[in-house]
């Protein structure tokens, strides 16, 4: 088959994949789970651009991309074949690690990544009736009202204070760090900073970008640290022109800062996007402030381009 | 209530309680294996960084002793069990010019002492160092050959059915309560109901000094907790070690240690602590990083995980393998620590001899049933194999986990999630068991029960509800 295979049938990897088509280029979307959507299937108003894309777009469910030793393969019931070359990874972020997050303690039962609850939620199961959600952003707080909808207690802890307008149910918010856990069986209590919060389930909701194959080029929470939705999709409407560009020419990027979807983007593209977020930056001679975590900007139709922060 | 009646009746399934039902299951007699926990190796043999040591100071302990004599049988256990060992050097590392100066005489020493048992000892100078070693930072090294990591839950999980393959009955969740001794044998109490044993085996590890104190023998064991940071990829190829000229309590043992899944552990670091504390603290963690940060160039390798273990510390800092004062029916194991994985199939060996010498009759079976290789789905995709449809859907995309392979967990024994994970390695990437909600739907479809039933390690590790 001529044509991409995109691997993860999130909002990236959909925009993307209706993007290619639009430009008439052939592509296949694998997703490792049997739904589509990803961190944003709980997500209302992103789910419904999901749903949007999935009339355009057709999804092969149950088919995984996983590395053996070398070689990444896609698997599906029955078959597989190995990824050589057109591919494009849409993974979505990583949960961090108890390590990376400075948590100690007992390793007890009911401590679970967010994208495990996820999938819990999906099969009609629950992590727990009284529950910690550690995280700095929008996907704990949708995660939260999910689980209340449930008839779940629910706490948020986070580490800086989360926005009041996104809060839209009572969901209790402590600020703070998730430090110790303790529980011989089974999650028992949870330090934060100082003060021990009975629970008896942790879910993890903090998030890195992390292209699991690095070999293949990536869009969106893979590769870009955003929560921004329309900086998703446009990762994947710039991915999918950089594709598609036939011209040789090419603008070269020289940056402090990391630049999607490279430093080397196409001339008939001259799309990036910075991640920095409440950053000031100059492009060649230009000063844009980036308002929220990333900024999509317009190169100048030029062969150099150098972009920079400033620290002020 | 019904009474069981066995030749011999092991206490403890951990590695030296299985490799001893292992020994004995060639011959003719009734084992029973009984443990407390809900899988086999859920004690000491869960929380070790699975390294195959050489030589031990004190150079003359038995525990020294039995390290070798493990570590040579090690090779054709693993072959005969289909168990991935990797055989490997420990390299100590000279980071300052004394270190340096010093090299020529610690090689001197251990030569000496590693030479006699067939361990070669080299120096490696520093271009030497850097080939074998690109990411390790040092002036110089001494080589030590005929190290070795292997997959301890492999290597369990292939005991475990190679003994109840040949017979050997297990009962696990089940806690020794009571012993009596009898004229004919032993009479175990347990939570579970009585076994009765002509000889009796105490190989239960934290609880070897109470399983001891039943019979009226007196041991003290106090517990170290040894704490290992897993990373994400592979560091170095070797086992790699800071030399250490004087000792230093605090920062004893451990080093940086290539796994078989390709992930690295740095530890253990060793701290005394209480049987049932296996947290790991901010304390452990800066210790391992004190002592191996600085011997590596590259560092931007991801922590993905924390673990402790807990060991039993015999008094005497010694293994202790002795008959009962009161009878030479009952066999005690007591602190068996680190290098117990090293030295089980020695300590085994020993016992069975120990058994002999105690009147058992021990006669070979004709006929001994050999167990097959685990065929994990990623290694038929890999020799282009054919694979059916339950072998395609995969539940952990990080360590390339399937339906299949979970239901041939089970079927080898698995009845926890801890069981599953440990036999095909689902959930210890860096994903960081993001797949664990899907993998609880599946593992108890495949159990046939209902998800709130499914336990991390039995006991009261229920992992969802409705």
């Amino acid at each position: 088959m001529v044509g991409y295979t995109i691997i993860g049938a999130g909002l990236a990897g959909l925009s993307l994949a209706l993007e290619l088509r639009k430009l008439g280029i052939d592509f296949e979307v694998i997703e490792h789970r049997d739904y589509a959507g990803g961190i944003h299937n709980i997500v209302p108003e992103v789910r419904d651009v999901i749903n949007e894309l999935l009339r355009e777009v057709d999804v092969r469910f149950t088919t995984t991309a996983m590395r053996i030793d070398g070689t990444v393969y896609a698997v599906w019931r029955g078959g597989y074949r190995r990824l050589i070359d057109n591919v494009v990874v849409a993974t979505g972020f990583r949960v961090m690690t108890m390590p990376e997050l400075g948590i100690y303690g007992d390793r007890p039962a009911g401590i679970y990544p967010h994208h495990a609850v996820l999938d819990m939620l999906y099969y009609g199961l629950l992590p727990g009736k009284n529950i910690i959600i550690y995280g700095d952003n929008t996907y704990a707080i949708y995660l939260a009202e999910e689980l209340m909808k449930r008839g779940v207690t629910v706490k948020i802890v986070s580490p800086i204070k989360l926005g009041a307008g996104t809060l839209r149910r009572a969901a209790e918010v402590i600020v703070g760090r998730v430090r110790y856990v303790k529980g011989l069986g089974r999650v028992e209590k949870v330090l934060v900073d100082n003060e021990w919060v009975v629970a008896d389930t942790l879910v993890i909701s903090m998030f890195k970008p992390f292209n699991r194959f690095p070999e293949f080029r990536a869009v969106g929470q893979a590769v870009i640290e955003t929560y921004d939705p329309g900086i998703i999709i446009e990762s994947g409407r710039i991915m999918a022109r950089e594709l598609a560009s036939k011209s040789r020419d090419f603008i070269v990027i020289d940056s402090d800062l990391p630049i999607y979807p490279g430093n080397r983007v196409s001339r008939d593209v001259r799309r990036v996007i910075i991640p920095c977020k409440g950053c000031k930056v100059i492009v060649n001679d230009k000063e844009y402030v980036i308002n929220g975590d990333a900024a999509v900007i317009d190169l100048p139709d030029v062969e150099r381009v150098s972009i920079r922060r400033v620290v002020s | 209530m019904l009474v069981v009646y066995y030749d011999i009746a092991i206490i403890g399934s951990g590695v030296v309680g299985l490799f001893i039902a292992y020994e004995l299951a060639h011959y003719r007699v009734r084992v029973i294996v009984i443990d407390r926990e809900a899988e086999p190796g859920f004690g000491v043999s869960k929380g070790h960084a699975g390294v195959i040591h050489v030589v031990q100071p004190p150079f003359n302990s038995l525990r020294s002793k039995l390290a070798i004599e493990g570590n040579k049988l090690y090779d054709g256990i693993a072959k005969r069990l289909h168990v991935r060992v990797r055989r490997l050097s420990t390299l100590l590392v000279a980071r300052n010019p004394i270190h340096l100066i010093a090299l020529p005489a610690v090689w001197f020493i251990l030569n000496r002492v590693y030479g006699k048992h067939g361990f070669r000892v080299r120096v490696l100078g520093p271009r030497e160092l850097r080939k074998r070693e690109p990411n390790v930072k040092g002036l110089g090294a001494i080589e030590v050959n005929n190290y070795g990591v292997i997959n301890s839950f492999e290597l369990i999980s292939q005991l475990y059915n190679f003994c109840t393959l040949n017979g050997i009955d297990f009962a696990f969740n089940t806690e020794v309560v009571k012993v009596k001794v009898l004229d004919d044998g032993v009479a175990i109490l347990t939570n579970r109901g009585e076994y009765r044993a002509r000889y009796v085996i105490n190989a239960a590890g934290l609880y070897s000094a109470d399983v001891a104190r039943m019979f009226g023998d007196e041991y003290r064991l106090e517990f170290g907790k040894g704490v290992m940071l897993v990373f994400w990829g592979e560091q170095t190829r070797n086992i790699v070690a800071p030399l250490q000229l004087a000792p230093n309590p605090k920062t004893k043992g451990g080093a940086i240690i290539p796994t078989v899944f390709g992930t690295t552990i740095w530890g253990p670091s060793l701290s005394m602590s209480d049987r049932g504390d296996r947290s790991v603290n901010e304390a452990d963690i800066e210790i391992l990083n004190e002592k191996f940060g600085g011997l590596l160039r590259r560092r931007d390798f991801i922590p993905i995980r924390a673990y402790a273990g807990v060991r039993p510390i015999p008094e005497g800092d010694d293994f202790i393998i002795t008959y009962s004062k009161l009878s030479k029916h009952i066999i005690h194991l007591v602190g068996i620590e680190s290098p117990g994985l090293t030295a089980a199939p020695a300590i085994a060996r020993r016992v069975i001899e120990m058994l002999r010498d105690a009147g058992a009759v021990l006669t070979p079976k004709d006929e001994v049933r050999e167990v097959d290789p685990v065929v994990m789905t990623k290694s038929i995709i890999e020799e282009g194999g054919t694979i059916n449809a339950d072998q395609g859907e995969v539940v952990c995309p990080c360590m390339g986990v399937t339906r299949a392979d979970i239901r041939e967990a089970i079927r080898r024994g698995a009845r926890t999630l801890d069981g599953i994970i440990f036999r095909t390695g689902l959930g210890m990437g860096i994903c960081q068991g993001m797949c664990l909600g899907k993998a609880i739907k599946v593992i108890s479809e495949e159990l046939g029960i209902d998800p709130e039933k499914l336990t991390k390690s039995g006991g009261n590790s229920w992992l969802v509800t409705r």
